[in-house]
């Protein structure tokens, strides 16, 4: 009897490691992407469960994680990392993205710092602005633009000017905050 | 007192030395204890959350599988054309309204000052090609309140009749020309497969979809029905919606294709 409540107790502590293991961060059960068609070897972990999509565009590549979209949710997050073949600086490209979020109706920069993504010193800037959830819709209701957070962190890794970016809902901004967090400590590139 | 002994175990302590040694070992044990069986709350709600998740799906999917099983007993339904009126009461007559001749014509005479647009095509091109190729333009009803699609096998081009009947002509018209331009890209396929590789050397003939609708082509459609719209905006014109559109497409081809990719994310890249 003894022999198996230790059992038990070992099984569920052994449990309890592999939560902590990092594999459950965030209730989130990560998988993880590697590069097919980039001209850079990427590879990082991901929501189990989320759909990616890369892009290779004529003067970056990117690739695109995105909770699938629900029924009546306005909304989509989602965390997109772009490789700009652009010699812009950071602080350059920061400039410019604040340039183009202002065209979008109530923008406000949050904040704006400096922060570590792995070996690389990033810009970060977190701002709000309002914009449409759902393209191509006619919602028989007037259109309510829908408040957005976006946190943005921009690095020089080599020849490539690097973008992170996470986008929510404001109110829901907090969410995934984690998972985008964690999803960068595992960002590798390659050659 | 169990539950500490195994503790005291698995970090491998011995015998109990003296009464300080083991208040700490006790100490120590009890932290661990509580962080692995944090550790196996936290699986256990994960657990709980993906079946919740996958329960909730279950139940839409047999929604959506009856709704559609009832509509197709009963009716042939083009792709993607509901029959709203099973629901909400509206009447529909066959698959929509066909727009009057005159309105289409004073509509698609606006696009002929329109230019600037992807694959280096103007408003008379598109005025022409919905001419020459005999495609009509419906009212309807679409799945999802889509704005606007094109129908091959029919080749009619259907716009969401609230829309139509209620929004400025520069916003219908910015419709017809994202329409138009999967129009374009069905009847032309060489040509934008040729003007894509142009506009994209890196990309190789494998790796291209067309005449299949692809992110490429339904951000050029959204960027040809935004330069439609700015150029037939009207002083007075109120569209929030366009005005949105105008605003992604102004971020640049990575951002406007990262919103694409989570309302279209079926479709391949180019």
């Amino acid at each position: 009897m003894l022999r198996q409540l230790n059992s038990f107790i070992f099984l569920i502590l052994v449990i309890g490691a592999i939560g902590h293991l990092g594999c459950l961060r965030d209730n989130v059960l990560y998988k993880n992407f590697q590069s097919v068609n980039a001209p850079i070897k990427v590879s990082m972990a991901y929501p189990d469960g989320w759909g990616f999509n890369e892009d290779k565009g004529k003067d970056y590549w990117q690739v695109v994680f995105y909770e699938p979209r629900k029924k009546n949710v306005v909304f989509n997050p989602a965390i997109v990392v772009t490789f700009y073949s652009r010699p812009d600086t950071p602080s350059k490209a920061k400039e410019q993205l604040i340039r183009n979020r202002m065209k979008f109706d109530e923008f406000e920069v949050l904040n704006m710092g400096r922060r570590k993504v792995n070996a690389f010193l990033a810009e970060q800037i977190v701002f709000t602005y309002k914009t449409v959830g759902r393209l191509y819709i006619y919602d028989p209701k007037p259109v309510l633009p829908i408040k957005v957070k976006e946190k943005v962190l921009l690095f020089r890794a080599g020849e490539w000017l690097v973008s992170a970016r996470y986008e929510n809902v404001f109110k829901d901004f907090s969410r995934f905050e984690g998972v985008f967090s964690y999803l960068l400590t595992t960002l590798k590139i390659g050659s | 007192m169990k539950v500490f002994l195994t503790a005291r175990f698995l970090i491998g302590q011995g015998k109990i030395k003296n009464k300080a040694q083991s208040t700490l070992e006790l100490t120590l044990s009890f932290i661990v204890v509580v962080m692995l069986l944090s550790g196996s709350i936290k699986v256990m709600l994960w657990g709980v959350n993906s079946l919740v998740g996958r329960h909730n799906a279950y139940i839409s999917y047999l929604n959506d599988a009856s709704r559609n099983g009832r509509m197709q007993e009963n009716f042939y339904v083009p792709k993607k054309i509901s029959l709203v009126e099973e629901v909400e009461n509206v009447p529909v007559e066959d698959f929509g309204q066909e727009v009057d001749e005159g309105v289409v014509r004073l509509l698609l005479g606006k696009l002929e000052g329109v230019t600037g647009l992807a694959g280096n095509r103007d408003g008379n091109f598109y005025r022409d090609l919905f001419y020459n190729n005999n495609i009509k333009l419906r009212k309807v009803y679409l799945d999802d309140n889509t704005l606007g699609l094109y129908d091959p096998g029919d080749n009619i081009i259907y716009i969401d009749r609230n829309f139509f009947d209620s929004a400025p002509d520069s916003s219908i018209l910015a419709t017809i020309v994202h329409e138009l331009t999967h129009v374009d890209y069905y009847l032309n396929p060489q040509y934008w497969k040729d003007y894509t590789l142009k506009q994209h050397p890196e990309l190789t003939p494998d790796e291209i979809h067309i005449p299949g609708n692809s992110i490429d082509q339904e951000y050029n459609a959204f960027k040809n029905a935004v330069e439609a719209y700015r150029q037939l905006k009207e002083d007075g014109e109120e569209d929030l919606r366009m005005d949105y559109f105008c605003a992604i497409i102004e971020q640049g081809e990575d951002y406007a294709k990262a919103e694409i990719v989570k309302f279209y994310n079926e479709l391949p890249q180019y």
